[in-house]
């Protein structure tokens, strides 16, 4: 009968089957495309998410206040310094603007030129309810003297990041310093 | 699916709707002489409403089944409504602009929000997966601690001296490293070793603080900061030192090992 049918008027009909089965066919694949991706967006950690992004956020904001605070042009001091209080929040912050006229006058008469580098950070510890981080700095510090004489110091950094409406800035940095051991 | 009956009816009824839409375009001049039958039962329902076409269905089929031949055709092999309703007319072109489109054309318009939704779904999941990562340093608080004090332990250990003792630091070493590790200490240890016998030097050593920078699965790398006190018997005289440390640790048969140990 079908074959009646269809050979009677085989284009149209075919086009019709075609287009519902198309049809079909795209809804199908549509709704099993959603629903995987309805899972996968289920399965999504977005809790790791946020915490991954923190600590990358609060280790790359760490690398670049330690190279911001370490790096020195003794003619160039004021520039620098307004530079390094965007990378400062609470008592870092505190400190470095109490004493803005008397490090400054003392860098500039210092002569001294400093490039830092970070060789290796890590964060320590992650607190993203509380926007605070610990994170370990390691930093390579090229020193130009006044008197034109160069050398390197390798300086553990320990630095407390805290998070602001600026992103993570500082809010200690310290050297871990060396002690006997016991 | 719809059994036999509802399905019938269905067919029918959207037969009669759509028929009643043909007539119009046939008269612009397509096949006459088999339309007649089909006006015939269509003239009545010009209502597009398959409920109210229902009773009008059942007679109407039964009456079309007299005229028209091919009508039991459609009703037959039509799995999906609109088949049956364009093969129970002849003249397929004026059909395929008329309503039997709209389920087909309203399937292909679901499919396209569907899977818009699919993909705003799937760019979001891809987004959040982006950001979670594989990387486990910190954000998993177990292996973290795990990892960061089997390398404490370890470092403690084979950077740790007792001239009179030095079997236990060797051994320590062999149990401990693996891989470049193994080479990376002895750069770093021979000094010591040369030196231990005639200064009959104690080490000590403590990690002051470690962070993993990444781990993933049975991989972790962390920055270590070290402190190493020297003390010779003869004298007592001590000496402290820092160190910076880039480890490279392996977890092999449930237990991390250092693969690497990298002073910057």
């Amino acid at each position: 009968m079908s074959d009646n049918a269809e050979g009677s008027t085989p284009g149209p009909r075919r086009a019709g089957r075609a287009l519902r089965a198309t049809a079909a066919a795209l809804l199908a694949a549509a709704v099993a495309f959603a629903a995987f991706s309805g899972f996968w967006l289920a399965s999504a950690d977005s809790g790791r998410a946020q915490a991954a992004t923190a600590r990358d956020e609060a280790q790359r904001a760490a690398d670049a206040a330690v190279v911001s605070l370490q790096s020195l042009d003794y003619r160039d001091v004021e520039a620098i310094y307004d530079k390094w209080l965007t990378h400062a929040t609470g008592l870092l912050r505190e400190e470095l603007e109490t004493n803005r006229e008397a490090t400054i006058k003392s860098l500039q008469q210092g002569g001294t030129t400093t490039q830092a580098s970070v060789a290796d950070s890590a964060v320590v510890d992650l607190d993203t309810a509380r926007g605070a981080a610990t994170v370990i700095v390691s930093v390579i510090v090229e020193v130009t003297n006044s008197d034109g004489s160069q050398n390197d110091k390798r300086i553990r950094y320990r630095a407390d990041m805290s998070r602001t409406d600026q992103g993570w800035l500082v809010a200690g940095l310290g050297q871990v310093a060396i002690e006997p051991v016991a | 699916m719809s059994t036999g009956p509802t399905r019938k009816r269905t067919v029918a009824g959207r037969r009669v709707a759509g028929s009643s839409r043909s007539v119009q375009q046939r008269r612009t001049g397509l096949s006459r002489p088999d339309q007649d039958a089909v006006v015939d039962d269509a003239t009545a329902p010009a209502a597009d409403d398959a409920d109210t076409a229902d009773d009008l269905d059942t007679a109407d089929r039964e009456g079309t089944d007299d005229h028209a031949v091919d009508d039991s055709d459609p009703i037959d092999d039509g799995a999906e409504a609109e088949d049956s309703a364009e093969a129970d007319d002849e003249p397929k072109p004026a059909r395929l602009g008329g309503k039997a489109l709209w389920l087909p054309v309203a399937g292909i318009v679901l499919a396209v929000v569907v899977a818009v939704a699919g993909t705003v779904m799937f760019l979001r999941a891809q987004d959040i997966r982006a950001a979670a990562g594989s990387n486990d340093a910190v954000i998993e608080t177990g292996p973290t601690v795990e990892v960061t004090t089997a390398v404490r332990e370890g470092l403690e250990r084979i950077f740790s001296f007792k001239h009179d003792n030095v079997a236990l630091t060797e051994a320590a070493a062999k149990e401990i490293l693996v891989g470049d590790a193994a080479g990376d200490y002895e750069v770093l240890f021979q000094s010591v070793r040369d030196l231990a016998p005639t200064q009959q030097l104690t080490l000590k050593a403590a990690v002051r603080v470690a962070g993993v920078s990444e781990l993933e699965g049975d991989k972790a790398t962390l920055l270590v900061y070290m402190d190493q006190t020297a003390t010779r018997a003869a004298g007592g005289e001590s000496t402290s030192s820092g160190s910076q440390l880039t480890v490279e640790a392996v977890k092999q048969d449930g237990t991390w090992r250092l693969s690497g140990i990298q002073p910057i």
